[in-house]
């Protein structure tokens, strides 16, 4: 099952978007446009499939209430919505569909309320809320049906599909620094530390034959990179990924993570999570820390790594980078352009004219990154 | 009417932009497809991609002649046996985009400081033009693009540069 159609109202700095998705989608915007913003829908989602530690008044407030979650931009007493539309395929009429809105109590300290909740399958509306349960109760509308183990049964597919999306931003630093990790939170979202333990839970058999494939894709991209090994420290406990460079020594030098290039983290945090699991794979501006040579190889990495999976991911990616886009291979069908205005960021497709562009053979970065440039960037310099 | 532009960097980008809009106040400019040096320059337009573009849109791509040995030359071995359609203006400043932005004496020696007896009179003859700016640094570009939007005259400049007098009238011709 993939995620087809993300439609959002008054989500953070978008009033209205509505993003259309792929195997592969590519959300592309200056800085500030919202990027990340756009990809916690997604986690926001799954915060809200959780029977446990999740939920809606979790998932709002862990993201400092609805201050900070509803649209400057939105007027009035607005609703928060989203609506996701998922298929077995692209191209094919959505198997289901699923809306929330929610908004802020009458009461000043009341817990936020359910507007609007439902669900349908292959057009038949399995349940519409407020219901006259929810009107005998109102309390009722504090909690998604999602969240419910109890009432969300018929659609449990959709539950596992949004339980299951993964955000990856590895930070390095934070990987490196284990004190510096363990003090920031660490749940579902691989930062740092979080990113070896998930490691350390993968059974032997399946993170050796990874960690195998992952080490030919870095000898390739790191100089003098030889091999990659899972390590547990014997007396600490602690997971610890080692790698051993080619020196001058006949047996080279093994290296802890702490060790590891910024970029070397970056990349292995991109290719376990591209082997690892089979949900929507959120990956924020892959580029960081990368030479631009590795990077231009990113989308040609991910639509391999999801060819040969038994279960492809469907994966997200956030970017700015000229030389990710520059790949020939793109499907420009995934790309959506996020564009500043002074009514919130628009999520936009690709204009008539790049349309042109694109036709004659020219890549992705050519057609629309000259839309998302600062006008007169170079005087930036003139500071 | 949508101008594309095809040039190797962003100052002869700022140029072509400056020009087109000198010459037709009213066409819109859509984006640069190269500034990226001219290598791939070359290599989209033997994909054939400027071709196919120009059959919709007008493009102006611009080169420098560096040390070709002349223009018609250079537009030979970068077309090979393909013809330029006649939307796809393939123009080359004789032998940098620098010759073209001192060739408007005026500006430049006011904006430079540079003395006018130090700006050859036959610009085009020079071998390297960039030997003559001033000393480059990280902010050359920005210094020049801001020179560019700001004081550069195109049809001044023409009266001292006959590739650039030419691709003018190419322009004109389109619009």
């Amino acid at each position: 099952m993939l995620i087809t159609k993300l439609v959002l109202k008054n989500w953070r700095n978008f009033r209205e978007a509505e993003i259309h998705l792929r195997d592969c989608s590519y959300l592309v915007g200056a800085n500030a446009t919202g990027k990340s913003n756009l990809l916690d829908a997604f986690r926001f989602l799954r915060d809200l499939s959780k029977s446990k530690g999740g939920g809606l008044q979790y998932a709002v407030a862990d993201r400092g209430g609805m201050q900070k979650l509803r649209c400057l931009h939105a007027r009035g007493k607005t609703n928060v919505s989203i609506e996701v539309h998922m298929a077995e395929d692209f191209d094919q009429e959505p198997m289901w569909v699923y809306r929330l809105d929610f908004k802020k109590a009458d009461h000043k300290h009341a817990p936020l309320q359910v507007s609007h909740e439902s669900i349908r399958k292959n057009g038949d509306e399995l349940f519409c809320r407020p219901n006259p349960d929810d009107l005998k109760d109102p309390q009722l509308l504090t909690q998604t049906h999602l969240e419910q183990i109890g009432a969300n049964a018929k659609f449990r597919e959709v539950v596992d599909l949004f339980g299951q999306i993964t955000y990856l931003h590895l930070i390095p630093h934070l990987l490196k620094n284990e004190a510096l990790s363990r003090s920031g939170k660490v749940d579902d979202d691989p930062f740092g530390q979080g990113f070896l333990e998930r490691i350390a839970h993968t059974p032997a058999k399946t993170r050796d034959a990874r960690l195998r494939r992952i080490q030919g894709s870095l000898k390739v991209a790191v100089p003098n990179f030889s091999e990659l090994r899972f390590h547990k420290d014997e007396s600490t406990g602690a997971p610890h990924l080692e790698a051993c460079y080619e020196h001058h020594r006949p047996h080279g030098a093994w290296q802890r993570e702490d060790q590891f290039s910024d970029g070397t983290l970056r990349l292995l945090g991109i290719l376990w999570s591209l082997l690892d699991g089979d949900g929507v794979l959120l990956i924020e501006e892959p580029e960081l820390s990368l030479n631009a040579e590795v990077v231009k190889q990113i989308p040609a990495l991910i639509a391999n790594i999801q060819f040969k999976s038994k279960k492809r991911r469907q994966v997200i990616v956030t970017t700015h980078s000229d030389a990710l886009l520059s790949n020939e291979g793109i499907d420009t069908y995934g790309i959506s352009i996020l564009a500043a205005t002074s009514d919130g960021t628009k999520v936009e497709r690709w204009s008539k004219k790049e349309q042109d562009v694109l036709d004659a053979g020219f890549t992705v970065a050519q057609a629309v990154l000259p839309r998302i440039k600062p006008v007169n960037v170079n005087q930036l310099s003139l500071f | 009417m949508i101008w594309f532009l095809a040039t190797e960097d962003q100052l002869s980008s700022e140029l072509a932009t400056h020009i087109i809009q000198q010459v037709l106040p009213a066409a819109s400019i859509a984006q640069d497809l190269g500034q990226t040096g001219n290598g791939k320059l070359k290599a989209d337009l033997q994909a054939g991609k400027f071709t196919k573009l120009a059959k919709l849109n007008p493009v102006f791509l611009l080169t420098d002649l560096d040390q070709a040995e002349c223009a018609p030359t250079l537009r030979k071995a970068w077309l090979q046996a393909n013809a330029a359609p006649n939307n796809l203006l393939f123009r080359i400043a004789v032998r940098e985009a620098e010759a073209w932005l001192m060739a408007d004496t005026v500006a430049f020696t006011k904006f430079t400081g540079i003395g006018k007896g130090k700006i050859p009179r036959d610009l085009e003859s020079v071998r390297n033009p960039k030997e003559l700016m001033p000393k480059a640094s990280p902010s050359y570009n920005a210094v020049l693009c801001n020179f560019v939007q700001t004081q550069w005259n195109a049809e001044r400049a023409a009266e001292n540069a006959p590739s650039l007098q030419r691709a003018m009238e190419r322009v004109r011709g389109v619009g």
